[in-house]
Order: C-alpha cells, then structure tokens, then sequence
C-alpha cells in the first residue's frame, strides 16, 4: 500500500515536471520567434531610414551643385555680356570717329553703293542729308 | 494534498519562469530595436554630413574653375579687345 502511494506521488510529481519543462520550452520557443520577428523588422526599419537617408543626400547634394553651377553659369554669361557690350562701345566709337575724318566720303559712298546693289535698281539717286551740313550729289 | 500541493508549485514556478523568459525576450526585442535604429539614425546623420561636405566642396571646386575661367576671359578680351573692335569697323564699313 506504502509502495503503491509512493509510485502515485512519484508519478504525479513526475507529470507536473514533465507539464513544467513543458511551459517553460515553450516559452523559450516563443521568447526565440519573438526575437527573431523583431530583430527582422528592426532590421527592415533601418534599412527604411538607410534608404530614405541616401534618397535625402542625393537631393541635397543636387540642390547644392545646381544652385551654384548655374550661378556660376550667370558669372560667365556676365562677363561675356560685358566684353560683348565693351566691343560694341569700342566700335561705336570708332565708327562715330570716321564721320569727322577724311575717310568719310569715301566711306560714306561704299556704304550707298552697298546699298544699291543690295537693292538691285537701276537709276538711282541718292540724297544724302546731314544735320548742319552742306547738301551734295555723289554720281557712281 | 502535500504532493498535489509540490506538484501545482512546480507547474507555477515553470509557469513564472515562463514569463519570466517571455518578459526577457520583449526587452532584448526592444532593445534590438532601438540599437538597429539608433544605429541606423547615426549613419544616417553621417551620410547627409559626408553628401553635403563632399557636394559643397565639388561646389567650391566650380566656383574656382569659374573664377579661372573669367580671368582667362577678361585676360584674353584685354589682350584682343583692339583687333575685334577694328576688326568688326572693317566689317561694317566693308573695308
């Protein structure tokens, strides 16, 4: 009788580990899942930020290299600008200077001429009139 | 009763270990969590740092080509501006 009550304590005391390293295995294997999803979602999270990151200095770096490249590109049309107007006063100047020299006339003829073979009429005549100036006929 | 009795406390002290061991898993998630992102945070900041160093310094480098380049333009015009100007008189007035 004392024999049989120790095989049914051993017995129960036996199950309820058993049911324990149980509990405590599935535990262990929920604890392990757990780690894992997370450790993978975290892992996702950072590429997510990594990826927004890299898309974010690329537009940066755009912003910065675009703004001043075409402001340089400015400075450039600018001086250009200047040495194209700086030419163009230069020649006016030189072009104002032959209506006091003696090169006038001459000049003033080829210009007509040019004119009239731009023109392409017979019997022309040209009237040349000048402000405080004498009137006068060239004949081609 | 006395070894019902062990035998519920050991189902309940597994059952404590249990969560005990669940309970540990979520703060070593949380913390894999935040390490990754604090990681991730960081280098983040160190990108954006490195793009924006490196994209003023390309800047800098254009602002000198172009400082260079206007020089040599203004040298170049200082140099020719009588020619082109003579030249583009010639060509009005047809000489």
């Amino acid at each position: 009788m004392a024999e049989s009550l120790e095989r049914l304590h051993n017995r129960i005391l036996s199950d309820a580990r058993l049911k324990a390293t149980g509990i405590v295995e599935q535990a262990e294997e929920k604890s392990r899942q757990t780690l894992e999803v997370s450790q993978a979602q975290a892992q996702r999270d950072a590429n997510d930020i990594l990826t927004r990151a890299n898309l974010e200095a690329e537009n940066i770096r755009r912003s910065i290299l675009s703004s001043r490249i075409r402001a340089n590109r400015l400075r450039i049309l600018e001086e250009k600008n200047k040495i194209v107007q700086n030419v163009l006063r230069s020649v006016e100047q030189r072009l104002s200077d032959v209506a006091s020299s003696d090169q006038f006339e001459s000049t003033l003829k080829n210009l007509v001429l040019e004119a009239i073979e731009a023109v392409r009429v017979d019997n022309v005549v040209v009237i040349v009139g000048f402000r405080n100036a004498e009137r006068k006929r060239h004949q081609s | 009763m006395e070894t019902e009795g062990q035998a519920k406390r050991i189902v309940e002290d597994a059952q404590s270990r249990a969560q005990e061991i669940l309970a540990h898993a979520s703060q070593e998630a949380q913390r894999v969590r935040q390490t990754l992102t604090a990681e991730a945070e960081q280098r983040k900041v160190q990108i954006l740092r490195d793009t924006r160093e490196k994209a003023e310094a390309d800047a800098r480098s254009s602002d000198v080509e172009t400082d260079s380049l206007l020089a040599n333009y203004k040298k170049l015009f200082e140099d020719r501006k009588d020619v082109a100007a003579k030249k583009a008189v010639e060509l009005v007035l047809g000489d």
